[in-house]
């Protein structure tokens, strides 16, 4: 989580980021259409980086180093890709994986590639009242100590998830472009802001 | 040998809350009876050990469907074949008590402290967006009206 807040290299654009607190895409899922229908036991038997256990899993696990990411291959074609820190990322991995299937002789597309979902993280860096929180906001927030250690709190607007840490620590998710990640933490910072914990 | 070795148990093997059971345990009984520590020891061994053999009947029961999924009828089903029959109808009441709750729960927002009070997704959303606007403002330091002016009024009048 660094090059992130004030002390970070680059200056942080405070129109766009109030708080002064940029969130770090941790991951992107993505999704595409090869196009066409592929033998799952030929691409794991030619390809080195690929496991294939149909019992455990019905498609082709695969990874690449760079972007290192993961990918699922199913045999309706339609492909999975995960693990990558950006959008350009995810797509050029996506790319690359298309590739490889191509490589193995099969007549692989590029359609409707989409981001299903980004995942964001940043820190507050102070401690939250997470029973206040999650008092004042009841209707939007989960908060049960004994099964998870975190708030679990629904933005309606943009639609995301947060996951809220006593640490300050935040994690955004269900976003689809980056922009709802940045709005969903602008909004939630000055709830955060009023949950700061005194510090003993 | 320690004689939990003999069982194949080890101290790292899971087990259920101490404190919650000694809760639950007492509220069952009269104020004025007390239970040994040796008998609630016992009492959560065989907790876990009712847990496990279940686990382990409804797996069976799923395997024989060709499911891979453990449903609650699976559970049902091994509840009887372990010979707890009489225990089926109590624990499908319970299910279907829990079904209701968390529908009811999903219904109202879902949240642990939200007031029973039932809103509608465009009351949702217009109460949060209220609410992270008053935050925003209590930390710019400012108060927000608490009237917004009219949409249709010109700036300079």
């Amino acid at each position: 989580m660094a090059d992130q807040g004030l002390e970070g290299s680059q200056p942080v654009d405070l129109q766009k980021h109030p708080s002064g607190i940029v969130p770090t895409l941790q991951n992107i899922v993505s999704t595409v259409n090869l196009d066409c229908k592929l033998d799952l036991k030929t691409i794991a038997l030619q390809a080195r980086n690929a496991e294939y256990n149909p019992k455990r899993f019905a498609a082709v696990i695969m990874r690449i180093r760079d972007p290192k990411t993961t990918a699922l291959i199913f045999a309706s074609g339609k492909m999975v890709c995960t693990g990558a820190k950006s959008e350009q990322q995810s797509k050029l991995a996506a790319r690359k994986y298309a590739r490889i299937i191509q490589k193995l002789g099969f007549p692989a597309k590029f359609k409707d590639f989409k981001i299903q979902n980004i995942v964001g993280s940043c820190d507050v860096k102070f401690p939250i009242r997470l029973e206040g929180l999650a008092y004042s906001h009841g209707a939007f927030s989960s908060y049960e100590p004994e099964l998870f250690p975190g708030l679990i709190y629904r933005m309606k607007q943009p639609k995301i998830v947060l996951l809220i840490f006593v640490s300050g620590k935040i994690v955004l998710t269900g976003a689809k472009v980056r922009d709802e990640t940045y709005t969903a933490f602008e909004n939630i910072y000055p709830v955060l802001t009023e949950f700061r914990k005194n510090q003993q | 040998m320690e004689p939990m070795d003999i069982v194949g148990k080890s101290k790292e093997d899971a087990s259920l809350p101490k404190a919650t059971m000694t809760k639950i345990i007492k509220e069952m009984l009269p104020p004025d009876v007390r239970v040994a520590r040796d008998a609630q020891d016992l009492l959560i061994e065989c907790c876990v050990e009712f847990i496990n053999l279940v686990s382990s009947e409804s797996n069976e029961v799923c395997n024989r469907e060709d499911k891979r999924t453990i449903a609650p009828e699976h559970v049902l089903k091994a509840l009887q074949v372990l010979g707890f029959g009489e225990y089926v109808e109590e624990v499908y009441a319970a299910y279907e008590q829990h079904k209701l709750e968390t529908m009811q729960d999903s219904l109202r927002g879902g949240g642990k402290w939200s007031n029973g009070a039932e809103m509608t997704e465009e009351e949702a959303l217009a109460e949060q967006q209220r609410m992270f606007a008053e935050a925003r403002a209590r930390m710019n330091g400012g108060a927000i009206a608490s009237k917004q002016p009219d949409a249709d009024q010109s700036l300079d009048s």
